[in-house]
């Protein structure tokens, strides 16, 4: 069975690097330089296509993640990348007052056209200045239902953890 | 805890909303041409310094002064730094921040309003007649509160009183302020998918993956 699941959230809060760090497969990036200031700014990379990983669970079951671009708001690729979905993780640079307010925005988008689980990862944890998860999910209003973790994507020991403590 | 930011992106009323649902003690400060300090104690406002000049000897007098100023604060630097919760002396003060948030509700401009997105779909809370019995309330924002059923999105909220309130950005105002003082909140949902299945339970299945990896 393939699973399909979405990675998404603002400009640089980590969509790539999430990917990177579980995907068994060298995922196949879009990365380009980034030209206005705002953004180079930020970072010297930017997703323009999309990022794709692959994940196997098991001999029945393989999940395949897709990492929207952070850049447009919700084009038409954003419609169409929701068919079949079955997860979304939704990342914050937790760091960035901007893009906590930007995932806001896109979680709106996701929430109301899927009712499926969400997580959301209060990413660049291991950065100085990072706003409290607390204030994050009470910025995003999130519900009971929508996990929202810390955690830090460049390392992988990092999302190890991150995840059995989510099974507890 | 501890945080700092901006106005704008974020606006007062946000603020207030983190403090109150997390009944935080601490002190809030907002930095423009003017200082203004607020202190909270489990969520409640208990004290506010003004200007020598502004001053009252009467502390609830200071608070509703800083009532009117929060309310024009558009632009500011902000920080919050917790503290251990205070004693509740019998002369203290703890003002609620429900209808304070209400009241600054009522001074949002267009642009702040960027967190009610057309398509967010609000429901009541569960204590929400409680809450608003001790809040003066208009008969507008009553009306918003009735239309809200846990479906209708915002776009939807505002099509069906349009005629009735006469004002877009009124409504839009009164559903920010009924969702930072807490009387809705954003809709649970109901999942599609069937949990049980691990298989198609993605998270499930990444942890998986992890673990053995
Ligand atoms: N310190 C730290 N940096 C991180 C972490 N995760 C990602 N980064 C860095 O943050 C920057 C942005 O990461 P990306 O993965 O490119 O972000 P993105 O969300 O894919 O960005 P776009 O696709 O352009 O929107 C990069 O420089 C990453 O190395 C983290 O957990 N901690
Ligand atoms: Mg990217």
């Amino acid at each position: 069975m393939k699973v399909k699941i979405i990675v998404t959230g603002p400009f640089g809060a980590g969509k790539t690097q999430f990917i990177r760090t579980i995907s068994e497969i060298d995922p196949v990036l879009t990365e380009q330089k980034t030209k206005n200031k705002e953004e180079s700014q930020k970072k010297d990379f930017k997703t323009v296509g999309m990022d794709f990983g692959k994940v196997t669970i098991d001999n029945d079951t393989v999940l395949y993640l897709f990492g929207t671009p952070g850049q447009d708001r919700f084009s038409l690729t954003w419609e169409s990348l929701i068919k079949g979905v079955l997860g979304i993780v939704l990342l914050v640079d937790s760091t960035d007052i901007n893009s906590i307010v930007k995932a806001r925005s896109i979680l709106d988008f996701f929430y109301s056209r899927v009712k499926i689980p969400y997580i959301v990862a209060a990413n660049k944890q291991d950065l100085l200045k990072t706003w409290p998860i607390e204030a994050i999910k009470s910025y995003l209003d999130l519900d009971e239902n929508v996990k929202i973790l810390p955690r830090v994507a460049k390392d992988k020991e990092s999302v190890k953890r991150y995840y059995l403590n989510f099974l507890r | 805890m501890e945080f700092e930011g901006t106005i704008p992106p974020l606006t007062v009323l946000d603020i207030l909303q983190i403090i109150r649902e997390n009944k935080l003690t601490g002190e809030l400060t907002f930095y423009n041409s003017q200082k203004l300090t607020l202190i909270f104690n489990k969520g409640k406002i208990t004290y506010s310094s003004l200007s020598e000049e502004e001053k009252n000897i009467d502390p609830i007098v200071n608070i509703k002064k800083s009532i009117q100023l929060l309310k024009l604060i558009k632009n500011a630097k902000f920080y919050f730094k917790s503290s251990k919760d205070l004693d509740n002396n019998r002369n203290s003060v703890n003002l609620p921040l429900e209808s304070i948030i209400i009241e600054i509700s009522r001074n949002i401009e267009l642009r702040e309003l960027t967190k009610i997105s057309d398509e967010f779909i609000p429901e009541k809370t569960k204590n929400y007649k409680k809450m608003i019995s001790n809040i003066n309330i208009t008969l507008d924002e009553i009306k918003v509160l009735n239309i809200i059923n846990g479906k209708r999105t915002v776009k939807e909220i505002t099509e069906l009183l349009k005629h009735d309130l006469n004002d877009e950005l009124k409504i839009r105002k009164i559903l920010y302020g009924l969702l930072a003082s807490g009387i809705i909140k954003r809709a649970e949902r109901k999942l599609k998918i069937d949990l049980k299945s691990i298989a198609i339970d993605p998270i499930k299945g990444i942890i998986r993956r992890l673990k053995g990896s």
